[in-house]
């Protein structure tokens, strides 16, 4: 005999009733499967705490820092003091120079029935405004992209956290059995790399799986595939090789509940090698379709593209999908290794990084609009900071902002969020956040509320002691939720 | 009354950067116009308290900062008279206010009340009254603060109490009078299972155990050869000189090695926010392992990752000690920290947590903030840790970390042997170079500036140096060279000068018409880059001819700055020929000498800084500081009062003598837990990371305090405690039969299913490293060289490109997996699919995961996959194996260390004939590799039992 330890499922059950940490977790994951294998696969359903307002989240990342007085959050007094030195105390940490006050080079209007100012850098995006929930109160975070990108998407920029999108993925498990539950459509390996989308501690089954290699720039997404997954396999043949593997193990008439799962999770695995590549064949989508997320053309082909799977994900029950806009700007002239990052510049950088998104962006809200998927997700649009209402970068043409982290602007769509809302504000110049001030342990624990989990409840033991999202803070902003 | 409103709008610090003035009043004024009229009647500072001030503190400040709730606000209060204790309020100046600078939201560190700025009338209003006078009709009130000494000293007394912090006890075996007894773990093992009713599981077949022993010891299986041999040999003690071999392998550094880098928590590049690499963070790595290999004793390991730069390097060590302080260098840092007091805060809190979790088995750091909630440490004592690494200095400056340099034992004797010849050398040949360029100054001279070369690749910047400045100097990493085409008058003998500066050495050499006249030149450190450090240096005494000669002076890959050259002509009668001559073979034997001592390692290490006691960082906030703690360890681990630690060193050497005393409660216990749990896939306390009340309870108490004394009495040797573990009944133990099979109490199964009571040999999956490196040596392709780097990562610019290739450098090389580089943010996805550490903490038992992308891994991988092709071609290329049924019986030999049964054999012959039939054409190495595939990715090759 060779495996003598039989284990029934009962005896799982034990374990459970034991509570032996990521051994009975995984078992409970599988348990689901043993003998139902069309109906789930990897990661159960979860239960929310509450009734959510939204069932899956996309987050539009924009790296390197958005400039919130150029884009969404407009500020005369920069008009009037343009050149000015700016009223504030010096900050205690900055990351260079600063200049003075520096006017927008755009101009402002109202967008919308709701009025959201935007300025001329949104060719497209007004036709979507009554949708979007701008949040102008963003604060508190690191001044550096490695530490404020951690910090936007593990909650802190001190040690190395589980990501937004995992914690969401272990509170909620997934919708599809044959798809990861959190996918990073071509991430930068920049600034925390995987620390941003990885499970750390918790089960490595919720970190974010890469849709193509993360890298520096990222790969286009027109080639990105899953790792290990080989769409061409040869599904006879590798339908013989499990079945071997079964039988042979049925030889050992053993019941270990553990190596039943690993059996098991061989069935899985070709079930989601074949699912995958259907998933992410555009191909099949309209010409309209296709258009309206500017794929095709130029410049929005490959954020166009992000922005189509993202929604293919999401409709085939994904629970977190990143977009990234993050690559450099150096083909174009411009001295920028993180897409948003115009320490100089900044007229032209942000004319090239808002024509590339304006289109896709408002072409997906649109789309999960007409297919009723809008509802049911929270679309988030950030960058890990602002840029100062100051100047950087000597004068003229190449002009540029610094980061800024004490107030800026990120905006929410769906998902059970107002939309045509303003929340928050910075003073006069865009400097300080001055009303409704939202951490990011905020954004989280407001996140999290609305997919129907308690922030300060989602916890998960390790290191002797419970860990959240939210560590201690957090608090929702209730006066967004629709 | 508007001119209230520009300090708001310009802050404090307004008027100090003398810029044209400008008025914000136009903003001011709008916002304005309604509280004007509002505050006509309030002419009286007490009515404007009453009317505009009270009720916005009650509103908008009382939450954080009165009687009850003081503590959340900094101990602020503002529920009493608002005096100037520290400068809350200075009366009649709201500029000098904090309590209006506060307010009014301009300046980073101090803005109230938190939820938003309040609307500007009201900031208008209170800088009005503070203008007035700062009227405060209420009473002030002191509460003498609690001493919280009193408490904290109470609640330690009562933690001693807990079982970790009891000293280890001295624990006789139980007798039993039992034949399955070998050794005193089973008797106390023996013990409780009869006590539950059970009787331990029968001994292992022979296959099994030594299929387990070298998976244990050495991380790999055992060739079907050494399988035989070990079935053959009836020695009685057979058993244990399987294990005194496996011991003996260098193979055994590489298992065990591994397992202490979890805990060391070992990368090869920083990870956190940014990921630079480490490129000298392997020696640590290859340090422990030779550590495992030489079986140092476990006390001096820990005191060497301590304070190894403050022990002397021991006569049989192979590395300077100073490589184990290697373990406080290479955790995960926030390089990009700007605020340099938080950047050491966090830095030194890494440390304490390392090693809190590493040695001592407690979690420290939550103590960072508050006292700890769970365990008898009070924020005091880690704040006397902190003192202790805060005067040891690990970064040197924003993103630099201190490097050493180390001596191996060789380099060591090298240095030794030859090293004290050079420094006389030298003096002489500096004594000869300043007489000859004394004799000298009269002599003829031609001067150049080295900008005026004739031809060169380097850079020449006049901007930098000063008027009238300009050197050369690399223009990046390369070939750097310059040629100068120098006319001399007549022939005869020159002293060839260089005037520069090098604040590091950057050797070149000089060449004089193609060929190489002075190797190495360019040598010297003149301690900086800029004219302060330009000195005149000597190269050389050189034969020209009259007219043209050219000069060419090379460096790689970087380039001293270089300002001038100058020649100095040598009479040809000159008193000096000897002399000449002599500097001439004088640099030639130091050339010679220098060449054949190998320079020491460079190492990443930590070194004493400037000692001093730590403040208490209220809330762990680094700029809130209070009081000043004297440096000393936990008080909860020991019983006797502290001494002062020394004003002139950090305490680190007094911190590892601590450690390492005999009857440390903490220190032996959480070793030989952590050595249990390799052994047996549990620790005796399950969590093994966390002794604390949070963490697991011992299953054995008596057994766990008896391997701690063992452990201690047998001089710390990791070594003897595997033979101690190893020889007993208890981990020979095989598989029970039939368990599982049945409701009844009587099986095990059903009350202790996790066999914490060892009522049989648990299943365990092999690590990450184990598969990888067993998958090799199955193939017949593990290289088992060991030690080196084996790779280079040059760049953080970890671009797809860069990533992809070394994605192919992890699946192409057929080393060792401890030898991989850890990339903590791109750790080998084989791996970390595998479970493999979090190498951002310390990690003492890994968590087995099993999930889909395992599968789909251990389908697509081409490292499985190659590993099949090549066990078909072995099997099918052997002309030994002349059937398929013989074919089997070695290709399960080879895989699982044993034969197949006859219903195995036939499934496996069935499986080749179905897949011969779906391949278009016959292809045995297909389906053999197909079958061979199979076997790989299937339990039995991944599971030990």
């Amino acid at each position: 005999m060779l495996f003598q330890q039989p284990a029934s499922r009962r005896t799982m059950l034990n374990r459970l009733a034991l509570g032996f940490g990521g051994l009975a977790f995984n078992a409970l994951l599988q348990s689901d499967s043993i003998g139902e294998p069309t109906k789930s696969a990897g990661l159960p359903p979860g239960q929310p705490h509450f009734a959510p307002r939204a069932k899956n989240v996309v987050f539009l990342f924009m790296q390197g820092g958005v400039s919130h007085v150029d884009t969404f959050d407009p500020k005369p007094e920069l008009d009037k003091y343009d050149g000015r030195e700016p009223p504030f105390q010096r900050a205690r940490v900055k990351f260079a120079k600063r200049g003075n006050l520096l006017k927008s080079p755009w101009k402002f209007r109202p967008t919308g029935e709701s009025g959201l100012p935007m300025s001329s850098l949104w060719q497209h995006l007004p036709k979507v405004a009554d949708e979007l929930c701008m949040i102008h109160s963003v604060c508190d975070t690191n001044v550096a992209h490695g530490g404020a990108t951690m910090k936007l998407f593990t909650g802190s920029d001190l040690s190395v956290r589980p990501s937004l999108g995992s914690w969401i993925s272990y509170g909620l498990g997934t919708e599809n059995a044959d798809l990861p539950s959190y996918i990073n459509i071509c991430p930068s390996s920049l600034h925390g790399g995987v620390n941003n989308w990885g499970a750390a501690f918790l089960p490595a089954i919720h970190q974010g799986v890469p849709l193509g290699t993360p890298g520096y720039p990222s790969a286009p997404v027109s080639t990105a595939r899953f790792k290990y997954m080989n769409p061409s396999a040869d599904i006879r043949l590798e339908r013989l090789q499990i079945d071997l593997m079964q039988k042979l193990a049925a030889e050992q008439s053993d019941t270990n509940a553990e190596l039943n799962a690993r059996l098991q999770s061989f069935e899985l695995a070709f079930r989601m090698q074949m699912a995958a590549p259907k998933a992410l064949d555009l191909s099949s989508e309209s010409k309209s379709t296709q258009q309206l997320y500017g794929i095709g053309s130029e410049p929005t082909d490959d954020f166009g593209r992000q922005c189509l799977l993202a929604r293919r994900l999401v409709e085939r029950g994904v629970r977190f999908v990143q977009v990234n806009h993050a690559g450099s700007l150096k083909s174009q002239g411009i001295p920028t290794n993180e897409q948003w990052d115009q320490h100089s510049y900044l007229e032209k950088g942000h004319a090239v990084n808002a024509a590339q998104v304006d289109l896709p962006i408002t072409g997906f809200l649109q789309d999960l609009k007409a297919r009723g998927l809008l509802d049911e997700t929270l679309v988030i649009w950030a960058g890990e900071f602002g840029r100062t209402p100051t100047s950087q970068a000597g004068g003229g043409k190449n002009i540029g902002r610094d980061h800024h982290t004490d107030g800026f602007t990120i905006w929410m769509a769906g998902g059970g969020v107002k939309g045509g809302i303003r929340y928050g504000a910075t003073d006069e110049f865009g400097y300080y956040t001055i009303q409704d001030r939202m951490t990011l342990h905020d954004m989280h624990a407001t996140i999290l509320h609305l997919l129907g989990l308690d922030h300060t409840h989602l916890t998960w033991h390790y290191a002797s002691r419970d860990f959240r999202l939210t560590d201690v803070y957090g608090n929702v902003a209730h006066d967004i939720i629709a | 009354m508007s001119d209230s409103l520009v300090p708001v709008l310009h802050g404090n610090t307004m008027n100090h950067h003398g810029s044209p003035k400008y008025s914000l009043i136009g903003i001011a004024a709008l916002v304005l116009v309604s509280s004007q009229s509002e505050l006509a009647g309030a002419d009286d500072a007490v009515g404007l308290f009453e009317k505009k001030i009270r009720p916005v503190l009650v509103q908008h400040c009382f939450k954080c900062h009165s009687k009850d709730t003081a503590e959340d606000g900094g101990d602020v209060r503002l529920d009493q008279k608002l005096t100037d204790i520290g400068r809350l309020i200075v009366s009649g100046d709201p500029d000098k206010s904090l309590l209006i600078t506060a307010l009014r939201y301009r300046n980073s560190d101090l803005q109230m009340p938190p939820s938003g700025r309040l609307p500007l009338e009201v900031i208008s209003d209170f800088e009005r009254w503070v203008k007035m006078g700062a009227a405060d009709p209420r009473p002030a009130i002191n509460d003498p603060d609690e001493p919280a000494s009193e408490t904290a000293a109470a609640s330690i007394e009562a933690g001693r109490q807990f079982w970790a912090f009891q000293p280890v006890r001295k624990a006789s075996p139980p007798q039993l009078n039992d034949d399955w007894v070998q050794s005193p773990i089973d008797a106390f093992v023996l013990r409780k299972l009869v006590d539950a009713g059970l009787r331990p599981a029968p001994r292992a077949d022979r296959r099994t155990l030594i299929r387990r022993a070298s998976f244990v010891l050495i991380g790999l299986p055992p060739t079907p050869e050494e399988v035989e041999d070990f079935v053959n040999d009836d020695r009685s003690d057979a058993f244990a000189r399987l294990v005194d071999r496996l011991l003996a392998s260098p193979s055994y550094g590489e298992r065990w090695g591994r397992h202490w880098l979890d805990v060391m928590r070992y990368g090869d590049c920083n990870g956190g926010d940014e990921s630079r690499p480490f490129p000298n963070a392997w020696h640590f790595r290859n340090y422990v392992i030779d550590n495992f290999n030489r079986d140092v004793p476990y006390d001096r390991m820990i005191a060497e990752h301590l304070a190894g730069d403050l022990l002397e390097f021991d006569d049989d060590a192979e590395y300077e000690p100073v490589v184990g302080t290697g373990f406080l260098a290479i955790g995960t840092k926030i390089l990009t920290q700007l605020d340099a007091q938080k950047r050491i805060a966090d830095l030194v809190d890494e440390q304490i947590d390392a090693f809190g979790r590493a040695m001592l088995g407690m979690t420290i750091a939550c103590a960072r903030c508050h006292d700890h909630k769970f365990d008898p440490i009070p924020t005091a004592d880690y704040y006397a840790l902190a003192g202790i690494f805060r005067s040891t200095t690990t970064l040197v400056s924003y993103g630099k970390w201190v490097e050493r340099p180390a001596h191996t034992r060789q380099t060591w004797d090298a240095a030794r042997r030859l090293g004290h010849k050079l420094p006389p050398l030298r003096d002489r040949l500096k004594q000869l170079t300043t007489h000859i360029e004394q004799s000298l100054s009269d002599a003829k001279s031609i001067e150049l500036e080295a900008e005026t070369f004739a031809r060169g690749n380097v850079i020449v910047d006049k901007d930098n140096y000063g008027k009238g400045i300009g050197i050369i100097g690399d223009a990046g990493s390369q070939k750097n060279f310059a040629e100068f085409d120098i006319t001399v008058p007549e022939s005869g003998r020159y002293v060839l000068q260089l005037r520069y500066a090098a604040k590091t050495a950057r050797p070149g050499r000089v060449l004089l018409g193609g060929k190489v006249v002075r190797d190495p030149a360019i040598t010297e450190v003149t301690g900086d880059w800029h004219p302060a450090g330009q000195r005149w240096h000597f190269e050389g005494v050189h034969t020209l001819k009259a007219g043209v000669n050219t000069f060419r002076l090379e460096s790689e890959p970087l380039m001293s700055h270089i300002d001038k050259l100058r020649l100095l002509q040598v009479d040809d009668n000159s008193p000096l020929e000897k002399l000449i001559s002599e500097e001439a073979s004088l640099t030639a034997d130091i050339d010679e000498l220098e060449r054949s001592i190998t320079p020491p390692l460079q190492v990443m290490a930590v070194q004493e800084g400037d000692i001093a006691d730590a403040h208490i960082l209220i809330r762990g906030n680094a700029h809130k500081q209070g009081d000043k703690v004297a440096r000393g360890f936990l008080r909860v681990a020991h019983t006797e009062p502290q001494t002062k630690l020394p004003t002139d060193q950090s305490g680190r050497l007094h911190l590892a003598e601590w450690m390492t005393r005999p009857d440390h409660p903490l220190t032996s216990r959480v070793m030989v837990n952590r050595l249990w749990r390799w052994h047996f896939g549990r620790g005796i306390v399950s969590t093994p990371d966390n002794f604390g009340a949070k963490g697991a309870r011992s299953t054995h108490p008596e057994l766990l305090d008896y391997l701690a004394r063992r452990f201690v009495e047998n001089d710390w040797s990791i070594k003897a405690m595997h033979r101690e573990i190893m020889l007993s009944q208890t981990w020979q133990m095989g598989q029970r039969t039939g368990a599982g099979s049945s409701d009844s109490h009587e099986d095990p199964v059903n009350f202790d299913p996790e066999n914490t009571l060892y009522w049989q040999a648990s299943r365990r999956r092999l690590e990450a490293e184990a598969i990888r490196d067993a998958l090799l040596l199955v193939s017949n392709r593990l290289d088992t060289q060991s030690g080196g780097s084996p790779l280079k990562l040059k760049t953080i610019n970890l671009s797809a490109e860069v990533l992809e290739q070394q994605q192919q450098y992890y699946d192409n090389s057929h080393r060792r997996t401890v030898y991989l580089p850890v990339l903590r943010t791109n750790v080998y996805d084989f791996l970390t699919l595998l479970d493999f550490a979090n190498p951002d903490l310390p990690t003492g038992h890994r968590v087995t995961t099993t999930v889909p992308t395992q599968a789909m891994l251990m389908m697509n991988s081409p490292l499985v996959k190659d590993a099949a092709s090549r066990v078909a071609s072995i099997i099918l290329s052997d002309p030994s194996l002349e059937s398929n049924e013989q074919r089997l019986r070695a290709t399960y030999l080879r895989l699982y260390s044993r034969l197949p049964t006859s219903n195995e054999s036939a499934i496996a012959q069935q499986f080749l004939a179905d897949y011969q039939a779906a391949l278009e054409s016959p292809d045995p190495q297909r389906s053999w590799t197909a079958l061979c595939h199979t076997l790989l990715a299937g339990n039995e090759f991944v599971y030990l039992r």
